[in-house]
């Protein structure tokens, strides 16, 4: 005799983080990450040390300072205004490379293409860059004078 | 599903929008390349942690086979796939979305037993040697026949086998049966006295082929969707004829060039009377019948009383409607006849199918591509479920018990002599508990508290038994009644094959591991079995195949590694793999080769409208649930269409009755009574209501009667009479606006592709079809 009974299921456990951790681990380890990631951490004091080695000597310092540096200026050029000139770069590249290998340009022909408007306007934002950067550098000589004078204050 | 896929897809909101504008303002100078790149990049890391598993559809007959994809235990999507051999790239609602209950809470994750009034969590070896003990002492007081098993047509057919083995090879007894006798028993057995196999006699491309359908007491478009786009496209856009006869006119119905209404239970007296006036005319396929089916004569004379003057007095169909149908199906080249539940829950159920089969074999339509009988299979696998042995009076492959000939193999496969008396089935069990013989009873997956017919009844009766095992995924309201329950798995979580309804065995793979503390069912039967001190040493369930390709003859050539990919097997299947797709090409499957037509006569259906219970009671699907719901209910997507069961009442007896969309209702019956709401429909004619058997409380089985066909012990549950009560309450209609039967389908013949085909312009594609998509 069984009389109807009731009962409530106790849920079974939900996948928690440590199961995706799991999987994740499995996953490094057949992709060969995880070996890679061995090899990098086993030797981090030789690999990191010699990465600040690079980093740390004349040439790294430049390749930091240079790259901070042209982040800034980008960040602050609205990207739309780049992209005119960072496509002509790119077409022009490409039509200068047409030209490897063949006799140079005579200089009637070099004038002729002076007188291109495009090419006109683009000679003129080169000069227009140039004049800038050209105020730049006296700028930098500027503050480098000031700086010095506090220096020399100090 | 949503939100799981992608790396970032799950981001929150403000995240995801913001990075999306910044790949939008990216966009305009970096071109779409590098976003391509990304994109690309980004889905071949998908590609790693997403796993795609093909598998098999556990819910219709249509057996449609599809990859799932699953990343963790997470389901992500079911995506279809071209080569599928039933479905191509279709699926339905159920299939598509239905997924959320194998995640469910709900599922049970440890075995319990009954303590004391209450249930207790135990280990699986406590439970185990708990359930062999049991049953083992009860064999030993009261004999083998004291115990008796019910398989699932849920699980696969290498646990099916198991269930039948554990039955006979260890208990000793025959006592053992599946759903198919609350379905489509009678379609088995009206077609093994006409035709051999129990079973469609051709594949659904068969059906899609043939000049005309008849479809007979089946809402297909709801019961098996995919094979019913088939056929509507069939009908839309290369003209096949189709016949519908169904009590509401529903979709299939409205797609059909003649649908007949007859009156509640009265199919056979239409069919016998078409069948009568196509011997009348002389149109019947002589040539077919004199090369190769017998008793036409018996048949002739069996007919008299099926005159037109009869079957329109007694179906409420017009002569000249008859004569139509007549006309339609003798003048055809190839017929194919599809029928279901409402052909076969009738006390004549099995009579009728015996007059579908042989109105059939009078107009030649057996065994040449477009024809043939097509019973459709309600569950994915109750087709296997019979074919491998879980019958009372079959060992698989349709060995009939009493016949020494047939048992030989598999007491020489299995060492040992088994019983050759036929046992209990679902129906003759319940009745065996009533009367005190049968003690004890181990359920594998189904819901028989709920879908038996008069379930009250049967509830009342499992109380009783001195031991009751339960083996599902659910604490279901057959559970309620166990001394044991064991957590089995869905069919996402093991391997193993399914039959659907054209005999195509097909493989599902493991797509989730089981869930912690489950186990795949064939694992429990097996370890069960070692319990009892019976070696089965199967290490997967392709062991299994194994062993039962090498006793029956009809499955001698399945195997797994035929079975890869999208491959399957129609069986018969020869031992070098060479399956049937088309059954009966060369010869029927009986003694001689031949068909007979077998006579039969019409019952009056029982429970009829009285004065008391004044309207006919029928019951059938919805699209969006399966069966009685147990996993659908338990699937957000499908629950939002509908949530419960309700009550349809044709517009002018609701209006008599001073009844509305919603109102709720008590619905009653001579064996019970359900509480429910109203949805006001004119697909049912005056006098007439209908109820979905998918429920969460208010079962139609609470109002249907223990009547039952008397040759195969299917109950009548489509012969019901009721009264409904008005209960002075309304809620909201229990179908929301939001599911398609308020939508409006597209009156477009097609999209009329030919027309593109036939330019001088076009150019096949280079890969044929779409491959269902990449990530
Ligand atoms: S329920 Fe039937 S039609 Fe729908 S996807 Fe599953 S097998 Fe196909």
């Amino acid at each position: 005799m069984a009389e109807e009974l009731s009962y409530t299921t106790e849920p079974a456990p939900k996948p928690t983080a440590r199961d995706e951790l799991e999987g994740l681990i499995e996953t490094l380890s057949e992709s060969g990450t995880l070996r890679a990631l061995q090899g990098f951490t086993g030797q981090f004091a030789g690999v990191s040390g010699a990465a600040l080695e690079h980093l740390t000597g004349p040439a790294g310092r430049r390749l930091i300072g240079s790259v901070a540096l042209l982040a800034e200026v980008l960040s602050n050029v609205p990207a739309e205004k780049l992209e005119g000139v960072a496509s002509g770069f790119g077409k022009g590249t490409e039509r200068a490379s047409e030209m490897l290998g063949k006799e140079p340009p005579g200089t009637l022909q070099v004038l002729k293409l002076a007188r291109d408007p495009d090419v006109r306007r683009a000679m003129a934002s080169i000069l227009i860059i140039l004049k800038s950067i050209g105020e730049g550098l006296g700028e930098g000589d500027r503050s480098r004078g000031q700086q010095d004078g506090i220096a020399t204050s100090l | 599903m949503i939100g799981e896929a992608g790396h970032f897809t799950g981001a929150p909101k403000p995240v995801l929008r913001k990075s999306i504008d910044l790949v939008k303002y990216a966009e305009t100078f970096t071109g779409l390349g590098p976003l391509f790149a990304t994109s690309k990049a980004e889905a071949a890391m998908r590609d790693e942690t997403i796993k795609r598993t093909k598998t098999v559809c556990t819910y219709c007959g249509v057996g449609c086979a599809f990859e799932v994809w699953t990343k963790g235990r997470h389901i992500l999507k079911v995506q279809p796939h071209k080569d599928a051999p039933a479905n191509g790239i279709s699926t339905c609602v159920k299939g598509k979305f239905g997924w959320d209950f194998v995640n469910s809470d709900e599922r049970l994750v440890n075995p319990i037993i009954r303590r004391d009034g209450k249930f207790d969590m135990v280990e699986w070896d406590e439970a185990l040697e708990y359930t062999a003990k049991r049953l083992r002492a009860i064999v030993d007081e009261h004999g083998p026949d004291s115990v008796a098993f019910i398989s699932s047509s849920k699980i696969t057919n290498e646990e099916c086998y198991l269930v039948q083995k554990l039955a006979r090879a260890v208990f000793g007894t025959n006592n053992v049966d599946n759903c198919a006798r609350y379905c489509q028993s009678p379609a088995s057995k009206g077609l093994s006295r006409t035709v051999g196999y129990g079973a469609d006699a051709g594949s659904m491309d068969d059906i899609t082929k043939a000049e005309l359908v008849f479809i007979v007491g089946s809402n297909t478009a709801v019961s098996h969707p995919v094979l019913a786009a088939r056929i509507k496209r069939q009908v839309k856009v290369h003209g096949q004829r189709l016949i519908v006869s169904d009590l509401r006119s529903h979709e299939m119905a409205d797609r059909a060039q003649i649908f007949l209404q007859p009156n509640p239970g009265t199919d056979l007296v239409w069919i016998n009377a078409v069948a009568k006036y196509i011997l009348d005319q002389g149109w019947e396929d002589r040539d077919f019948i004199e090369r190769r089916v017998k008793d036409l004569e018996k048949y002739r004379d069996s007919l008299q009383k099926f005159t037109l003057e009869f079957a329109a007095a007694r179906t409420g169909l017009t002569k000249e409607t008859l004569k139509q149908v007549a006309k339609e199906i003798a003048s055809a080249k190839t017929v194919c006849g599809l029928w279901a539940m409402g052909v076969t829950q009738h006390m004549g159920g099995t009579d009728c199918c015996t007059a579908i089969s042989n109105l059939l074999l009078l107009t030649g339509n057996f065994g040449k591509p477009g024809t043939g009988a097509y019973p459709l299979r309600g569950h994915n696998n109750v087709q296997g479920s019979c074919d491998f042995g879980a019958l009372y009076n079959y060992l698989p492959g349709y060995a009939s018990v009493g016949s020494d000939e047939a048992r030989k193999p598999f007491e020489d496969a299995w060492g040992m002599k088994l019983p050759s008396a036929k046992g209990l089935n679902n129906k003759t069990m319940i009745d065996a508990i009533e009367e005190g013989t049968l003690k004890a009873l181990y359920v594998v997956g189904e819901e028989l508290a709920l879908v038996d017919s008069n379930a009250r009844r049967v509830q009342e009766q499992l109380e009783k038994l001195e031991f009751f095992a339960v083996q599902e995924i659910f604490f279901s309201t057959t559970a309620r009644f166990a001394d044991v329950v064991l957590p089995g798995t869905p069919s996402l979580e093991k391997e193993g094959t399914f039959v659907n309804t054209e005999r195509r065995v097909q493989l599902l793979n493991e797509a989730l591991p089981p869930l912690k503390g489950c186990r795949p069912d064939w694992k429990i039967l097996r370890d069960l079995a070692r319990h009892l001190g019976h070696d089965w040493n199967y290490e997967s369930p392709s062991d299994i195949m194994d062993e039962v390709a090498g006793i029956v003859p009809e499955f001698a050539g399945i195997r797994y590694d035929r079975l890869k990919g999208y491959n399957s097997l129609c069986w018969p299947v020869d031992k070098d793999g060479n399956d049937t797709p088309l059954l009966y090409e060369e010869k029927f499957h009986t003694a001689d080769g031949k068909a007979a037509f077998f006579p039969v006569d019409f019952a009056e259906p029982v429970n009829q409208p009285d004065e008391e219970y004044p309207q006919h009671l029928n019951n059938g699907r919805v699209l969006e649930h399966f069966h009685e719901g147990n996993m659908t209910f338990r699937v957000k997507g499908c629950v939002e269409k509908i949530h419960e069961a309700f009550v349809e009442m044709n517009p002018a007896d609701a209006n008599e009755q001073g009844l509305e969309e919603g109102d709720w209702v008590e619905v009653r019956s001579p064996f019970g009574k359900v509480t429910t709401q109203i949805v006001v429909s004119d697909s049912l004619r005056s006098g007439e209501l209908y109820m979905p058997i998918c429920s969460t409380e208010q079962r139609v089985n609470h109002l249907t009667s223990t009547k039952a066909d008397p040759v195969v012990d299917t109950p009548a549950y489509k012969e019901m009479s009721a009264s409904v009560k008005k209960l002075g309450r309304r809620s909201a209609s229990p179908i929301p606006k939001s599911n398609p039967r308020n939508g409006k389908p597209t009156p477009l013949r097609s999209v009329r592709v030919e027309d593109k085909w036939r330019r001088d312009d076009y150019h096949d594609p280079e890969t044929s079809r779409p491959d269902g998509g990449n990530v």
